[in-house]
């Protein structure tokens, strides 16, 4: 059968009624979705709808536990990736699986040479007029004999596209493609994209921005809370209805930051307070002895929002852990309500009214086998005592963590639940109630929003603005751009251990700002 | 309490259902094995379960063994809480033990300070023998499963040069200790048979280690230092230091065991006195995950299988090895299914 001959009506690929739970969770509740020949497909849903789990099942990552994946209407089973290669199926996940130490070259070509071949040593350069070939025809352009991690994320990306290609991909899809990239790698990306489906290639884009979605799809289906809400051609898509259909009736949109933005009048209410964190000069090597933080100065004003942007793994981490003394540094300052914090302890720095949201909340944030309560009072513990200061007030622990769940609407079957049994989404909001438990004087959050839903997130940033209003010094770390300009006062953006640039909220500018993200300094 | 049903009950099913299956399965193969080589099964199974209750003396040695049991248990689940394996509770029940012969051998003072005397140079010798892979950890990260393993050998010879040299006890073969004074013998509860004081003090030290781990600030801070160092250390809780401080606390208790148990029982030190304690005392706190109110009840079932297997040979006939095989049998098929469960 020819492929280019079937009936327009059949489409690419149809998944139907596809369920899937894990555990007591409902992750997918009888999707049914269509791919057509040479279209992006938007696939748009806030976090946790299950976007991410529907692709896995189509690429073999994961089994649905019930329904099934036509190609072309013939009935096929796809349960390896191995499968969903073999039909033309590539995904390019959000952790990209590529090799550091091998070049582009080595990356894109690794297992396609047949067994023969594979046993003598391997001479890349075979692959290496057909790659070019490709890498001119959609403009993913990469030095191919660099090695892969000495190429920014932005070039990662395209690797593992043209693996994908190199390969014979029928449908490529991407998830979240666009977080960590700057600006204008993101206009690459969609221009690139357009291109192959131009040339019949089929995309699934998953991502959880509609005016993303908008600007790459030709269709966009909309999932929440494991179901398909809809399907609309993008172009006559409006962002009013597919916010509605995204999160449902949870949040009033007129009101919401998130959609609407939020009053100048608020943002404005100038920051008169003292400097409550300063970073004076400051110095901080890795295990190797390498500078990973070079001369950094910062200064946060009560009632301020001080964001931090950069592509991930530019210092970022190193600063906020040199703040709360996890790092030491070997030359500068960390300055806090006025008191030299530079070498003291966590413990102590806490104790001034630090609060503090780590971005690997697996590793620095959570407790897993202690209970939801026991988490939620982290760093706070020792305030949580009888009068003896020994023996815990359990009665108190408790009716604070029951409040913090409520207010926060974490998803734990009780507070004296293990909260290693949580999903990531409710982790994340046990680490941010954990954070506001008291009033911090000093905030210091690391990607605070990831992984929450919308309705999580809307409500995160107006405790962030109360907390501004306050009076609190707020340092937000994110590597979403979109949500740095809607908070922040200002902006500095970090680069290979550096802050290359500090803007004002009335000058800023996601292409300006994406220069810096990439390091080309004005 | 309603509230609380839900996550408490949630863990009493999630302990008991794998052990009881575990017990179930072993007890098959073990009266297969025993069919297999001509013993009466259910004669048997009896005499595993029934002999610490049928007679007033195997009810007082079941007793014994339970107060060692639970104590070396204990200094075992205390380091447990924060990520450490105290497997040198051997050596420092061992170094306890010296602790309370050199008091009773050497001292001449009235009962009661006396006996308090040996307790307490027990439990200091067994916190310092703890002190050294304590102190090894805190300032090199030296591996504390390899120090306290390298320590219990040390220990050993240790027991060796005391009951073979000057004290030395020349009628018995066997190298041990003449007796020490009878002012420095642990107070009995209970004559013939005799039960001395030692189960009120494991019993409310036992407790005493529940309030400390669960109920208290150090407590918290244990457990979560053991539940993800990373985390406790980023949140302010001093690591470093509680991991070190918990060896040396379980090592006091072990120390305090070894003392009880030659001012109690042998009234004097005696070469081999660990028996088998410390690797069944390791397997009661893992199978509690370190909670002592499970320890306390792991080691009153393991008490009465100790009784119960050494019994058959007895009433039997059983070779010992073959008692020795059916125990380890039970013991491997709870851990087995314990494992089986987290799948």
């Amino acid at each position: 059968m020819n492929q280019d001959v079937v009936n327009k009506e059949v489409p690419f690929i149809l998944m139907k009624n596809i369920r899937k739970r894990f555990g007591n969770v409902i992750a997918l509740d009888g999707v049914t979705l269509d791919i057509k020949k040479g279209e992006v497909l938007g696939l748009l849903g806030e976090n946790g709808a299950g976007k991410t789990t529907l692709m896995n099942i189509l690429y073999g990552l994961y089994r649905a536990d019930s329904g099934e994946i036509f190609i072309y209407g013939k009935k096929v089973k796809i349960t390896s990736p191995r499968d969903g290669i073999k039909h033309g199926i590539f995904m390019v996940h959000q952790h990209f699986k590529l090799i550091s130490n091998f070049t582009a070259l080595e990356n894109i070509i690794i297992g396609t040479a047949s067994l023969s071949k594979a046993l003598k040593p391997m001479k890349p350069d075979y692959a290496r007029e057909k790659i070019e070939e490709l890498m001119k025809k959609f403009s993913l352009y990469v030095d191919l004999d660099a090695k892969i991690r000495d190429l920014p994320i932005g070039v990662q990306q395209r690797v593992e596209i043209l693996k994908a290609l190199f390969r014979g991909a029928k449908l490529l899809i991407l998830d979240e493609p666009t977080t960590n990239l700057t600006p204008q790698e993101v206009d690459v990306l969609l221009k690139s994209l357009r291109e192959m489906v131009q040339s019949g290639l089929s995309v699934v884009f998953i991502t959880h921005k509609i005016h993303e979605a908008k600007a790459v799809a030709d269709r966009i289906t909309v999932l929440r809370a494991g179901k398909v809400i809809g399907t609309l051609p993008a172009n006559k898509a409006d962002d009013a209805t597919l916010v509605r259909m995204m999160v449902g009736e949870k949040i009033t949109i007129e009101n919401s930051i998130l959609f609407k933005g939020i009053k100048a009048s608020i943002i404005s209410a100038e920051a008169k307070g003292r400097p409550l964190l300063v970073v004076k000069n400051l110095y901080v090597t890795d295990e190797l002895g390498m500078e990973v933080l070079k001369n950094i100065s910062l200064e946060v004003k009560g009632g301020e929002i001080l964001g931090i942007a950069g592509v991930a793994g530019n210092g970022q981490r190193e600063l906020v852990e040199a703040i709360v003394g996890i790092r030491k540094p070997i030359k500068g300052k960390v300055i806090i309500k006025g008191i030299d914090v530079t070498n003291l302890p966590p413990s102590k720095i806490f104790s001034l009214g630090v609060s503090y949201v780590p971005e690997d909340r697996l590793n620095d944030g959570i407790l897993p086998t202690l209970s939801v309560a026991e988490n939620i009072i982290l760093g706070f513990h020792k305030l949580f005592t009888k009068s003896n200061k020994v023996l815990l007030n359990l009665r108190e622990i408790r009716k604070v963590a029951r409040e913090s769940i409520k207010k926060f609407d974490i998803k734990a079957p009780h507070e004296l639940s293990i909260a290693g049994r949580l999903s990531g989404g409710n982790i994340q909001k046990l680490m941010i109630a954990r954070a506001l438990l008291r009033k911090p004087v000093v905030l210091i959050a690391h990607n605070m929003t990831r992984g929450l839903d919308v309705a999580t997130t809307e409500f995160v940033l107006r405790e962030l603005l109360r907390l501004k209003r306050m009076g609190s010094a707020i340092l937000f770390v994110s590597e979403d751009l979109e949500e740095l300009m809607l908070i922040s006062d200002r902006i500095s953006v970090m680069y290979r251990g550096e802050i290359v640039g500090n803007i004002p909220r009335e000058r800023f500018d996601k292409y300006e700002i994406g220069k810096l993200m990439a390091g080309i300094r004005g | 309490m309603s509230r609380i049903s839900h996550p408490l009950l949630r863990k009493i099913i999630d302990v008991t259902i794998p052990y009881a299956v575990g017990i179930t399965l072993a007890f098959i193969i073990a009266g297969i094995t025993m069919y297999l080589t001509g013993f009466d099964v259910l004669l048997s199974y009896r005499t595993i379960f029934l002999t610490s209750f049928t007679t007033a003396d195997s009810f007082a040695l079941t007793l014994l063994k339970f107060i060692t049991l639970l104590m070396l248990s204990t200094a075992f689940a205390i380091p447990l809480m924060s990520r450490k394996f105290n497997i040198g509770i051997e050596g420092q029940f061992l170094l306890g033990a010296i602790g309370a012969t050199i008091v009773g051998l050497t001292l001449h003072l009235p009962p009661g300070i006396h006996v308090t005397l040996a307790l307490l140079l027990g439990i200091l010798l067994g916190a310092l023998w703890a002190a050294i892979p304590a102190y090894l950890l805190y300032k090199f990260n030296v591996n504390e499963v390899i120090s306290t393993i390298l320590m219990n050998f040390i220990a050993f010879y240790l027991v060796d040069y005391v009951a073979t040299g000057p004290w030395r006890d020349v009628v018995p073969g066997h190298p041990m200790t003449i007796p020490i004074a009878s002012t420095s013998y642990l107070p009995l509860i209970l004559h013939r048979p005799s039960i001395h004081i030692g189960i009120i003090i494991s019993i409310v030290l036992t407790i005493a280690a529940y309030v400390l781990i669960f109920l208290t600030i150090y407590g918290y801070e244990l457990r979560a230092s053991g539940s993800n160092p990373r985390a406790a250390n980023v949140f302010g809780i001093n690591v470093k230091f509680l991991g070190p401080m918990s060896l040396i606390l379980g090592g006091a208790v072990a120390g305090l065991a070894g003392a009880i148990e030659v001012t109690g029982i042998h009234y004097r030190l005696i070469e081999g006195m660990e028996s088998n304690y410390a690797p069944l005392s390791i397997l009661i706190a893992l199978m509690g995950k370190g909670n002592p109110l499970a320890i306390l009840f792991f080691a009153i079932f393991i008490s009465v299988i100790e009784v119960g297997t050494s019994a058959l040979q007895r009433t039997q006939g059983v070779p010992v090895e073959l008692t020795l095989i059916v125990e380890a049998l039970i013991l491997i098929f709870v851990l087995v299914a314990e494992v089986m469960r987290r799948r």
